[in-house]
């Protein structure tokens, strides 16, 4: 079987200057990313600038990862101090405002108005999660199986080809394929 | 279907199946390194960057979702951080590395030796100073070490980091050896 290397041939692409490779690495985990961030704040347009401040962080430090650790725990390290830091600079802001006077409930009400949970993204959410749920339904079951084992359990295509008893190629399938259901349920919702 | 290309499908918002297959197989981190490069090159096809890209995006909300925690909002943020990475100016670019990435240890290794044995030539000459001095004096006008090193110090100041060790290193010689010129004889 041909070698699978995860990241490391995108990482080697974007250290020679491909930016297409890094963007590939961005959309991957782009998710992960803004929930590690979700962790420290609550609100969603902080989590989107401290994961965009960390992913561009890791860009330019890319020249200097040497691949001792995975490119997604190296990326995650970088996204922690990225939200610490984030939380330092609002607690500064939040002290010089209360030392000047003009802090206190003005910072509260601020934090209210931009927080962005509006009846229509929490509506928006759960189409979104009943979308996914009717398209799992309507899967076969050898898609629905494969999709899971890898999604939920995290196993390998090695590890559901041997639970499944089938070639890694028709894992690779069928995942595909349950992506592709799910996925034209959800187009129209984003 | 009739009317895709190789890129995309009609609709425009999704990958060709071809491509999708390799997105879901990159997001598994079970794609070949050897189905790399013709993803890439899919990728940066003029149009079908935008179906690749949100087609791999989708693809990763769906995971999270089945995991039971999506945020649609994250979608946005490759998008931002491609923007800001092409602007010029915005973020620093990477560099691209002038050597391939196996020769890099042995170009460290080169620059090491470089410096050992300079340091080496410069510290054995300064040792054996008293003993060849009355040759090379009589075949060479008389040196001012004040004069080179003065010369060297401020040479080093607009030198990099190993020349300023090997200027260093220089002074530190002419001074041992100025000592064991001083030093009486046991």
């Amino acid at each position: 079987m041909a070698s699978t290397p995860g990241d490391q041939d995108l990482v080697a692409r974007a250290q020679a200057g491909d930016r297409r490779a890094f963007d590939l690495l961005c959309l991957k985990y782009q998710q992960r990313i803004v929930k590690l961030a979700l962790r420290y704040v609550r609100e969603p347009a902080e989590a989107l600038d401290i994961a965009q401040e960390a992913f561009i962080k890791a860009y330019r430090a890319l020249p200097g990862f040497r691949g001792d650790s995975a490119f997604y725990t190296w990326l995650y390290r970088i996204a922690i101090n990225s939200a610490k830091n984030h939380l330092a600079g609002r607690d500064r802001r939040h002290a010089e405002l209360d030392a000047t006077g003009d802090g206190g409930d003005s910072v509260e009400v601020v934090a209210l108005l931009r927080d962005d949970e509006t009846p229509e993204r929490l509506a928006m959410q759960d189409d979104l999660r009943r979308a996914i749920e009717a398209a799992m339904a309507a899967l076969p079951d050898e898609l629905r199986t494969a999709i899971l084992l890898r999604e939920v359990d995290g196993l390998s295509y090695e590890e559901i080809a041997a639970a499944m008893e089938c070639p890694v190629g028709t894992v690779r399938s069928r995942i595909f394929r349950a992506r592709e259901a799910i996925d034209e349920r959800i187009r129209p919702l984003l | 279907m009739a009317g895709d290309t190789d890129m995309q499908k009609a609709d425009g918002t999704t990958a060709a199946p071809a491509v999708a297959e390799q997105l879901s197989a990159l997001l598994d981190d079970a794609l070949p390194a050897e189905e790399v490069p013709l993803l890439l090159a899919r990728c940066g096809a003029n149009g079908a960057g935008g179906a690749a890209r949100g087609t791999l995006a989708r693809y990763a909300l769906i995971g999270e979702a089945l995991r039971g925690s999506a945020e649609p909002r994250a979608l946005v943020v490759a998008d931002r951080v491609r923007t800001a990475v092409d602007q010029p100016g915005s973020v620093a670019a990477v560099v691209p590395r002038t050597l391939p990435g196996w020769l890099m240890p042995a170009a460290g290794v080169a620059a090491s030796v470089i410096f050992a044995v300079a340091v080496a030539a410069t510290l054995g000459a300064g040792a054996r100073a008293p003993v060849v001095a009355p040759v090379a004096m009589a075949a060479r006008p008389a040196l001012d070490t004040g004069q080179i090193t003065d010369y060297l110090v401020y040479h080093g100041e607009y030198s990099g980091l190993l020349s300023a060790k090997l200027v260093d290193s220089h002074i530190v010689a002419q001074r041992v050896a100025a000592w064991r010129t001083e030093a009486p004889a046991p």
